[in-house]
């Protein structure tokens, strides 16, 4: 069956007098029918700027500047604002990282979600509205929803509030959710409660979840597919048993390293050193160069490709794996 | 006699409505009866979720803001009047953001120094020799003490926070969340430094988080808060392997592990932390305990111990069925045998050998 979406070669750049600065710099991923497609990465690593990329949102002066986002095979780059309009909280929904300064503080919780369903169905009656935005609280385990619904925000805790923004999302059933960072802002016990959440959701509906994150552990729990992202790149792709088994990449390596584990102890982390290029100062080379412990002369010359190591995983270094390139140092 | 014994301590704010004729309507419990003591060399940290008061402690223990009721004793003295001064200097702060912490305005060698004036040590040039040696020990060059704040990144910014309160050889560093807002390959510069620090000059810390992966590779005992107050204390060995209290429990299975193999095993805990105003009776974690007897829903339990340096305030602690540790597998062997090649790769450039 072929991917619900498709980004093949799609470059996001932003305008500066010199020249122009790629956030996002040929990235090509896909999204499963009814999976989770995880992108890791640190911060400044292209990873918001390429779910604002999907939606068309890139804020000003960023563009899109190359490559395709098949949706089903219709490319999203090509539609008309009002088209664009009717896939965005239709076809494809997004929640963010901070449930607080993306609800509006001054209209009951119920308002807003009747606000974003009477878009897309202006026939709706308001009674209707009511009862199906009454149903979609009531899906995402707000209790007493009927008294939530004339709620205003700040009367909500931030893991209701973050419930009240995926009920919103998924008003219209959309096929593909992107959940930027849903959870960072929240305490563990209600970042399970999310999590479990969105994975119960996902079994009733089928759809599709691109879930960013820097946290490898909400990684690892959620997604069946992953990307590691570095400085606007994809570092590598494979899904989440083989690139947790068997990770290629250094910086891949680095992350790993860099987590304190429960179910370890280690003295020492092994931490990369340095830090992340700013897009506008980005190294020869491989991007990750000047911090990998691997480099060689020929790491300075050319971007490595993304090459397919180990059937159906993927790394841009020409160093991977790692075992072999050491070996061949000796 | 440890370096630091906290006894009782709490802080109530009144919470008050009307403008001309304000009355009180309540009372937030933010800290409410906490004790614990920190000895030399130690780090003791304070786990919990937002709002359970962990940073209100932090804040009475630097004496921030002035306790409610209870003492802080420092090095055996009662910490008020004259020997606040002591304690000030003995006793330094790490902040959770490197962007607001530094004073934007100042170069960072003035940042540095500053602690130094206030406290009246070294004289000009001297302080200046010293910001440079901090700067190299905590792994920045001297030339940056030239530099502002803004020219430096989120990591190097706590490396800084970190100097300022190393300047005047502190005997306790409090770290309010010094990593949370740093990214993870960062973190774990920062969490190597503190390490390397403590060995090197045998500091204590009173280290604040909520990222108990974190805390278990910093801490040598931890305390765990719900509510404003502590609900169980625990060496960090025993406290991961076989923890007493409920809540504790739930803490340590709603951690995600970065192991797709241990996919599931995460078991999110009901409810919502309730309002600090109007804290449950009895036992304050009964509205979510899955272990609740009537007996938690009138009596309020006492920290007890319970074996050797375990103390729980759990009614029930003796009799739950123990902990099933999900021990994971760890790393696979290919990952570990990589993750060598890289530690020894990094060692070798270190070092200078290609």
């Amino acid at each position: 069956m072929s991917p619900l979406l498709e980004i093949q070669g799609l470059r996001t750049v932003f305008r500066s007098a010199g020249g122009d600065i790629a956030a996002v710099d040929g990235v090509s991923l896909e999204v499963p029918r009814g999976r989770t497609l995880g992108i890791v990465g640190e911060s400044g690593c292209g990873k918001s700027m390429l779910s604002l990329s999907v939606m068309r949102l890139v804020p000003p002066p960023g563009r899109v500047a190359a490559g395709r986002v098949l949706l089903e095979g219709r490319d999203l780059l090509t539609l008309s604002t009002s088209e664009m309009r009717a896939v965005r909280g239709g076809q494809v929904a997004m929640i963010f990282q901070e449930p607080m300064t993306s609800l509006n503080p001054v209209h009951p919780i119920g308002l807003q979600i009747t606000e974003a369903m009477r878009a897309h169905d202006p026939r709706a009656s308001t009674a209707e509205l009511r009862d199906r935005a009454i149903a979609a609280l009531e899906r995402v385990r707000i209790p007493a929803p009927t008294r939530r619904y004339d709620e205003f925000p700040h009367q909500l805790s931030g893991g209701m509030r973050q419930r009240v923004m995926i009920a919103m999302a998924l008003a219209c059933k959309p096929k593909l959710l992107i959940a930027d960072e849903p959870t960072t802002a929240l305490d563990v016990t209600v970042q399970a409660q999310i999590l479990d959440l969105l994975r119960d959701l996902q079994a009733e509906t089928g759809m599709s979840i691109i879930l960013i994150t820097h946290d490898l552990g909400v990684v690892a729990e959620m997604a069946d597919e992953v990307a590691v992202m570095y400085a606007g790149r994809v570092a590598e792709r494979a899904s989440a048993r083989d690139l947790f088994g068997s990770p290629q990449h250094p910086y891949t390596l680095g992350l790993l390293g860099s987590v304190p584990r429960l179910d370890e102890d280690r003295d020492r982390l092994l931490a990369i050193e340095g830090a992340v290029p700013p897009p506008f100062a980005l190294p020869q080379g491989c991007r990750f160069n000047p911090r990998c412990p691997f480099a060689i002369e020929a790491c300075t010359a050319a971007q490595p490709p993304l090459e397919e190591i180990e059937p159906g995983h993927f790394a841009a270094c020409i160093r991977a794996p790692v075992e072999s390139a050491v070996e061949l140092a000796r | 006699m440890s370096l630091l014994e906290v006894t009782d301590l709490t802080k109530h704010y009144p919470v008050r409505q009307g403008i001309v004729m304000a009355r009180q309507v309540g009372t937030v419990r933010a800290v409410d009866g906490v004790s614990f003591r920190i000895e030399r060399g130690e780090t003791l940290a304070l786990v919990g979720e937002s709002g359970c008061g962990k940073s209100t402690t932090a804040r009475l223990v630097l004496r921030l803001i002035e306790p409610t009721s209870g003492t802080v004793r420092f090095d055996g003295q009662e910490v008020s009047g004259a020997a606040l001064r002591t304690l000030r200097r003995r006793v330094q702060v790490v902040f959770q953001d490197p962007y607001a912490s530094l004073n934007p305005r100042l170069r960072v060698g003035e940042t540095i120094a500053e602690p130094m004036e206030v406290h009246g040590i070294g004289d000009a040039k001297s302080r200046e020799a010293r910001v440079q040696e901090l700067l190299r020990l905590v792994g920045l060059a001297p030339f940056h003490a030239q530099r502002y704040p803004h020219e430096f990144s989120g990591g190097q910014r706590q490396r800084i926070g970190i100097a300022r309160a190393l300047a005047v050889q502190p005997d306790l560093i409090v770290c309010d969340e010094p990593v949370s807002a740093l990214d993870v390959s960062i973190q774990a510069q920062v969490v190597n430094l503190l390490k390397d620090l403590q060995r090197q000059f045998g500091l204590s810390y009173l280290f604040i988080a909520h990222d108990l992966a974190v805390v278990r590779h910093m801490a040598d005992r931890v305390a765990v808060m719900y509510l404003g107050q502590i609900v169980e204390t625990a060496p960090k060995r025993d406290l991961f392997a076989a923890p007493r209290h409920p809540y504790t429990r739930a803490l340590l299975r709603a951690i995600p592990h970065p192991d797709p193999r241990r996919r599931g095993q995460v078991t999110p805990l009901g409810g919502d932390v309730p309002s600090p105003m109007n804290p449950p009776s009895g036992c304050r974690f009964h509205t979510r305990c899955p272990f609740v007897q009537d007996i938690c829903r009138k009596e309020e339990p006492v920290l007890r111990d319970i074996a050797a340096g375990t103390r729980v305030a759990c009614h029930l602690a003796d009799t739950l069925p123990p902990f099933e540790a999900e021990i994971g597998e760890g790393l696979s062997a290919v990952a570990t045998k990589r993750l060598a090649l890289y530690a020894a790769a990094k060692d070798r450039r270190a070092s200078g050998i290609r």
